[in-house]
Formats: structure tokens, sequence, C-alpha cells
């Protein structure tokens, strides 16, 4: 058996087992987290829909669970403030609460994508390639599978799940550090603003610039590393886009005269 | 060796006619290029506006229409009104088939990347991607070039709607009479002039050849014509027929397909031996002999002549 095929295979029981447990502890450290505040009916649906994203595979499942959490979370910090009890805190204070539903929600989402790698596909489908002879339906469009490629199930190692697990904690304390470093933003800033717009403010700002820096920066390393036929394309992309009205025209013209001189040689 | 050398790189050219239609190369070409060339079709540097081909498709005007000629003159009415509706068609399906069609669409895309990344390779930027993209002719030569040089098949058409070979390169007249003419000039003692060339299936164009021969023979030189011979076609007959008599080729297959293969071979040898005995008839007003590359006394018959007229100059001395 060649190796795409037996990469086809299903993957070990073993790896999938692994990852499945790692997903319904991190859901179950969630809900732990949860349960400080106690739990409502935002939570509930949390954990039927992890359960579902675990046990059908949805490849939506870690989306759906982030945004049902931050729902969660929101509405949590909603209904305290409204009784007055200080959730929107000016500055920062560690809860260790804070902590476990990190590493939950760290463990069930980073499990659940190492999942579908080895049960669905590692990397995006290339439109490229399709199962079988390609086959065009009524409308034109091919309607052969792409080929997807899973991850080999033999390449999961203990190493890898030990690494996995003890680096959890280590993100959430970033993130906690992070968190604390935006609180105290208000101090240095001396920006008369309330503290969660702020917060909003800063982390927008810094994504924002951060990720125009980075874009930038990986264009600018394209270009340096791009072939000399390469930037042809894009000087002459640029020209045609330009003056794309005028050669057209040109060029149309020509080629009619062309064609009607042919056409008068070839009359008898 | 000179010579050699020239007859080996005029072999090594790929054959390519301006006379084939776009879509029967477009397709071919793209998934070539799409395959070996993905990094110039990215959409970063090789960018397609996708309302061009809503805005602007290729007009009718720039598209080549094969000629019609009328038979007579009672037939001129009839062909002027054949030549409108055609010309109406070819418009109609410009102005809205070719908007609408998806198809049509996504020919177009693959048509401006194609010229784009075709206009680079071959040192046409910057103004080659609008030529290429809206002169047919030069685009499909390029495309032939392109597939040529990475060695893919493609299909080429022989003959154009009206029956002529496209590869008979009526140009090569001139310039064989002008070699010809020029060899005369120098030539002191009586020469004899062996032609090697395919000069079947251009009948018409032989004007300035026969001119010129008709000028080494006034100097009393001789002149042969060997024309080349397609493999695994049966040699004309020396009697001067047009192979109406000529058996038919055993079938190969049953049905439909090795009936239509037979009539096409048929009508294949029946073309060659009519276009042999024409360039025969025509050299052979002038007492030139023409034979084929193939048959067994072309070897003979030069050195005949050439026996010829080593007897004629021992006779002048």
């Amino acid at each position: 058996m060649n190796r795409p095929e037996a990469d086809r295979r299903e993957p070990g029981e073993a790896a999938l087992l692994i990852y499945q447990v790692v997903c319904l502890a991190g859901l179950a450290l969630v809900l732990m987290a949860q349960m400080t505040h106690g739990l409502g009916l935002v939570d509930l649906l949390l954990l039927l829909l992890g359960l579902l994203g675990v046990a059908a595979r949805l490849r939506a499942a870690p989306v759906l669970v982030l945004i049902l959490l931050a729902f969660g979370q929101l509405n949590q910090a909603a209904f305290l403030g409204a009784r007055g009890w200080g959730l929107r805190r000016a500055g920062w204070s560690f809860h260790a609460s804070d902590i476990v539903l990190c590493c939950g929600t760290f463990a069930y989402v980073a499990g659940h994508l190492r999942l579908q790698a080895l049960t669905s596909y590692i990397l995006p489908p290339d439109r490229r390639q399709y199962e079988g002879t390609p086959r065009r339906g009524p409308l034109g469009w091919f309607t052969n599978r792409p080929v997807r490629r899973r991850r080999a199930a033999r390449l999961v190692t203990a190493a890898e799940l030990i690494v996995f697990l003890l680096t959890l904690p280590l993100w959430a304390v970033l993130a906690q550090a992070g968190w604390a470093w935006l609180s105290t933003r208000q101090a240095v800033l001396g920006l008369d603003l309330p503290t969660p717009l702020l917060r909003f403010l800063l982390v927008t700002w810094l994504l924002a610039v951060g990720g125009g820096v980075t874009a930038a920066g990986f264009a600018q390393w394209r270009r340096r590393t791009m072939a000399p036929a390469e930037a042809a394309m894009i000087l002459q992309d640029v020209l045609w886009r330009e003056t794309r009205r005028e050669q057209r025209r040109l060029q149309r013209w020509l080629a009619w005269s062309r064609l009607r001189r042919a056409g008068r040689k070839e009359t008898p | 060796v000179q010579l050699l050398n020239l007859l080996a790189d005029a072999a090594g050219l790929p054959p390519s006619t301006a006379e084939v239609p776009v879509r029967a190369l477009l397709p071919v070409a793209y998934s070539f290029a799409q395959e070996t060339y993905p990094e110039l079709l990215d959409d970063d540097v090789n960018a397609f506006p996708l309302w061009l081909p809503w805005l602007s498709p290729q007009p009718a005007y720039t598209l080549r229409r094969p000629p019609l000629r009328a038979r007579s003159l009672l037939h001129r009415p009839g062909l002027w009104l054949r030549l409108l509706l055609r010309r109406f068609r070819l418009r109609l399906r410009q102005t809205f088939w070719a908007r609408l069609s998806g198809r049509e669409r996504r020919w177009y895309r693959w048509r401006k990347q194609l010229a784009a990344l075709l206009s680079v390779r071959y040192g046409l930027a910057p103004g080659g991607l609008a030529v290429l993209l809206e002169d047919d002719e030069r685009f499909v030569l390029y495309l032939q070039r392109f597939l040529a040089e990475h060695h893919i098949p493609y299909a080429l058409p022989l003959y154009d709607p009206q029956g002529h070979y496209l590869f008979a390169a009526p140009g090569k007249v001139e310039v064989l009479a002008r070699a010809l003419l020029h060899a005369v000039a120098r030539g002191r003692d009586n020469e004899l002039f062996v032609l090697l060339a395919d000069l079947l299936e251009i009948g018409e164009h032989l004007g300035p050849l026969l001119r010129a021969v008709k000028v080494a023979l006034a100097r009393h030189h001789a002149v042969v014509v060997v024309c080349p011979w397609p493999p695994g076609l049966p040699l004309p007959s020396a009697d001067g027929g047009d192979g109406e008599g000529l058996a038919a080729p055993t079938p190969r297959g049953k049905g439909k397909a090795a009936a239509t293969a037979e009539l096409v071979t048929r009508a294949t040898l029946l073309r060659f031996h009519r276009a042999y005995h024409e360039v025969r008839r025509t050299f052979g007003r002038l007492a030139v002999p023409v034979v084929c590359a193939r048959a067994e006394d072309s070897v003979r018959l030069i050195l005949d002549r050439l026996e010829r007229l080593r007897g004629q100059r021992r006779g002048v001395r």
C-alpha cells in the first residue's frame, strides 16, 4: 500500500481518543470556571455544543464555542454590573477561575482543531486537485470533491501531547499578564475613558497596527524574493490597468485593419 | 555542413499556423500554465477585473471570418446576404452571448492571464499584453510557440475551410526563385540545379519559380525538381492519372469511424496525387523532370542528368 492510501485510512483510535479526552477535559475546566459565578442557560448550551462538536466532529465547533463563551461572559458582566457588584473593575486582580477558564478554552479549541486534522484535513483542500476524473455539473462547476489530506495518525506522539498540556498554563498566565498590562494603561495614558472601552481600544489598536506592520513586512519580503518574471508581470499589469482603455482601442483598431487587409487580399 | 545545420534547424521548427481558432489551444495552454507557472497566474501579479468581460468583451470586428467566394455572378447576391447575416450573427454573439455565458467569461480571463504570461516570457512587455489580448492571430502563434517549447501536443488543422493546405508556405517559392537566379548569374559551366522543395499544393504560386527555371534553361543549365512524399502513402503512377483507380486502403476497424478514416485516407491520397501530377505537368511544359524523393529512380535520374551534362561539356571541347 502506498503512502497516500495509508494516509486515507481511518486514523488510529488511540490518537483520536487522546484528543477527544483533551477536548472533554477542556470543556469540564470551562464549566468549572463558570460555576464560580453560577451556571446559566448559556453554559448549558455551551456544554451541549461542546459535546456535539466532539461527538459529531463539527468543523465549526471551536468557533461556535468561542462565540458562545464570549456572549456568556459579556452577559454575566452586564448582569453583575447592573447590580453594582463592580465587575467592571478599574484595576486588575488575580482570579484563579480566569486561569482555569483560559486553560479550558484553549485546550478545547486546540484539541478540536488537532482532532479535525486527524479526521478531516490538515490544510485547506486544494481546489486544483479533485478526486477521480473531473466532471462538470450543469452549471459548469466541478462536481468532484477536492482532494483532502489528513494528518497521519502515527505522527501523534506522547511528547507532542505532553508539550501541549504543559504549555496550557503558560498561555493562560501570559493572557493574565496582558490583561493586567492593559488595566494599568489608564493611569499611564491619563485618558478619562471607561476602563473596558480603553481596553477595547488598546487591543483593537494593537491588533490593527500589529497586523498592518506584519502584512507590510510579508509583502516586502515577498517582493524581495520575487523572481524577475513575477516582478515584470506586476509592472506590466499596472501599466495595463492604467492605460487599458487606450491600449485596447489601439490594438483593436490594428487587428481590425489587418483583418480587413487580409480580406481584401483574399477577395478574388 | 552549414547546409546540413540549416536543414536540421528548419526540421526542428514546430509547425505553426495562425488559422487555428483560439478556443482550440486556450484550455490546453492554460491548464499547462496552471500546473507549471502557478506563481505567474496568481491574482497578486496577474489580476483580472471581474467586470471586464461584462463591460468590454472582444468585439466582433476583431474576429476572423472565413472568406466566402461566389462560384459565379449569379451567386453574388446570395453571397452578399450570407456575408451580412454572418456578420450580424457574430456581432450578436459577441454583444450578448460573450457577456452572459460563464464559459465565455472564463475563457476571457484565461486569455488575459495567458497573454500577460506570454508577453513577459517572450519579451513583448509592456504593450504585449494588450496586443495578445486583442489580436487572435498573434495570440495563437505565441500559444503554439509556448506549447511547442514545452513539448505539449496540440492538434493543428491541416486545411482551411476552403480546402487550402495551411502549411504550403508559398513564400518559399520567391526564396527559391531568387536563389536559383543568383546561382544562374554566377554559374560558368552547364550546371544541374536540383530543387529539393515541397511544391505540392501551391500550383497557383509557382509563377516566379517557373520564370527563374526558364532563365536557367535558357542559359543551357539543367533543372530537376525533387518533391518530398509523405511516408505511408503509395507513390503516384508515372502515367499521369489522377489516382482514381487506386485500391481502397484496407479497413482497420468496423463501423462509422473506420469508414470515415478510410474516406479521409483516400481523399488525402487523391489530393496528393493530383497535386503531384499538376506540378509535374507544369514543369513538364519546360521539359523539367519532377520526381518524388521516395521514388527509386530519383537518384538514378539525377546521376543520369549529370552524366548527360558531362557529355555535353566533352562535346563542346
